[in-house]
């Protein structure tokens, strides 16, 4: 889902100084936009992964509950 | 040099997706929540230590602790300093106090355990804990019970990853538990370390006025001039000092204290119920509560959204107290009817752990929403003395009354009904802000207001 971001305030304003990418160099900046986004989706990933192994490991010890 | 974790570096640019923010925060609460697992080290550390396990046990009761203290007097800190260099910081308090633990195991020094583990890593707790919520808040102001609810599961799923985990550490390192405690330490804190930096590295924050697509803030239909507090934003010290405040503290409180009673006493109070359950079913019978405890964060504070949130504590606590007086009643007549029943009260009581932020916010605004969640976590330390020694206490009672089985637990499942019907009370109470007049801060207040 695109979050569609619109800015109805100037924060650059918001501080007095610029903001810390404005000044940056357009490609850097986006190179590092583009790492964050491929960070962001291997945490995904990894926090999906870690989460069913969670809940799988401890159905399975749930279950004898009812079988053992 | 550490400039990168700045608020101002961590503002998004325009066009990035907010659902790149969960896993951030995912990440850091899923390890964290380990320290619900720490059960499973205290057999071997009693046996490296040759000592009690009420001396083991105080490892986890400091780390508690700590993470009550740092959520409570670390919030401000932390919304000032926003959200990458709080992650940053807990990332590091976590991993330290793993080294500095598997130190003190390795040189067979007690104290350093407990400044590890207990202290340095509880800091890390406090401030892991509430770091993510306001940065959730504000990219989701139109569905923040989704949001913290997301991040808080991870809270709860940590236990149920960690505990795997760590059984197969101790398997694997050692030829006996014992032995593989220093390793195992070492591994959790590198995984752990590295999994909160990448959650810091990724985090942002919204730039200010950023808004989701086609999302406007409640307006006030009555047209009045006067100011909501909610939308202009209450800082923490103006929070504190309101009656709502408190009234949630006391719903927070009855909430915890009800589900934690269980929780803490569920693998003796399932085979005192049932002849018939042996200790492994016990255990899995814990293990389900723990799922239940997980889901019910995501589930019921997503449902908070649709439902508001004075009503879904309504049920929390309306029906929640209701299943209480089932069990009492006709706890014992079925396994299944017993194990869905207390499944439901422990999805409750994750529920009501994920839904406060939300609420917070809906009362207070979302500029102090993260240090005033600290703040209340203080209800969670109270209530995770008061909820297992009413049951502790009761049931040592009633066995000294030459009671047994289930009637151990009937008088202290309807001092819970009267614990989650006070709650139920204060949450009826609980009333929006008065409208009005701009009112200014306190001077120590956090100046550097961002605007939503």
């Amino acid at each position: 889902m695109s979050a569609g971001a619109h800015e109805t305030v100037d924060h650059r304003a918001d501080r007095g100084t610029p903001s810390g990418s404005v000044k940056e160099d357009p490609m850097e900046q986006r190179t590092r936009d583009q790492a964050s986004k491929g960070a962001a989706l291997f945490l995904w990933a990894v926090v999906v992964v870690a989460l069913g192994y969670g809940v799988v490991s401890t159905a399975i010890q749930a279950a004898a509950l009812f079988t053992g | 040099m550490l400039s990168f974790l700045d608020r101002d570096k961590s503002v998004a640019p325009p066009g990035y997706s907010r659902w790149f923010i969960p896993p951030a925060a995912l990440a850091v609460h899923l390890s964290i929540g380990q320290v619900y697992a720490f059960s499973v080290f205290k057999t071997p550390l009693v046996e490296r230590f040759d000592t009690t396990l009420t001396a083991i046990g105080v490892v986890f009761s400091i780390s508690i602790v700590m993470l009550g203290l740092s959520a409570a007097f670390g919030g401000k800190w932390v919304e000032r300093n926003g959200p990458r260099k709080a992650m940053f910081v807990s990332g590091l308090c976590w991993g330290t106090g793993f080294l500095v633990g598997a130190l003190g195991v390795a040189t067979g020094q007690l104290w350093l355990l407990y400044l590890g583990y207990g202290v340095i890593g509880g800091i890390g707790l406090g401030i892991g804990y509430i770091s993510p919520v306001s940065t959730l808040i504000k990219w989701f102001p139109d569905r923040p019970g989704m949001a913290t609810g997301l991040a808080i599961m991870g809270f709860g799923g940590g236990a149920l990853i960690a505990s795997p985990l760590s059984a197969a550490l101790l398997d694997r390192f050692g030829e006996t538990p014992a032995d593989a405690i220093v390793p195992a330490f070492l591994i959790l804190g590198a995984v752990y370390f590295t999994a909160m930096m990448l959650g810091a590295m990724t985090v942002k924050v919204p730039a200010p006025g950023w808004r989701p697509d086609g999302w406007q803030p409640p307006t006030d239909t009555a047209g009045t001039p006067a100011v909501d507090p909610a939308s202009e934003g209450v800082s923490v010290e103006r929070a504190f000092r309101t009656r709502q405040f408190w009234l949630l503290w006391i719903v927070l409180f009855c909430n915890v204290t009800a589900g934690i009673g269980i929780l803490e006493q569920a693998a003796p109070m399932v085979q005192d119920f049932f002849t018939g359950v042996g200790p492994a079913e016990a255990a899995g019978y814990v293990g389900f509560l723990s799922l239940c405890n997980m889901l019910g964060r995501f589930v019921w504070s997503s449902t908070s959204d649709l439902l508001g949130r004075k009503r879904t504590y309504i049920g929390y606590l309306g029906l929640g107290s209701l299943l209480y007086v089932l069990i009492a009643v006709a706890g014992t007549s079925s396994v299944v009817l017993f194990v869905a029943v207390t499944g439901v009260i422990l999805s409750f009581y994750g529920g009501g752990f994920a839904t406060i932020p939300a609420y917070l916010k809906d009362l207070f605004g979302s500029f102090n929403v993260g240090a005033i969640h600290g703040r209340i976590l203080t209800a969670w330390s109270c209530a995770g003395i008061a909820g297992p020694l009413i049951v502790n206490v009761i049931a040592d009672q009633q066995l000294a009354a030459g009671r047994s089985g289930a009637d151990l637990y009937t008088f202290s499942l309807y001092l819970m009904v009267g614990v989650m019907v006070v709650g139920f009370v204060a949450n009826a109470l609980v009333r929006p802000l008065p409208k009005a007049a701009p009112v200014a801060e306190p001077k120590d207040a956090d100046t550097s207001r961002e605007p939503v």
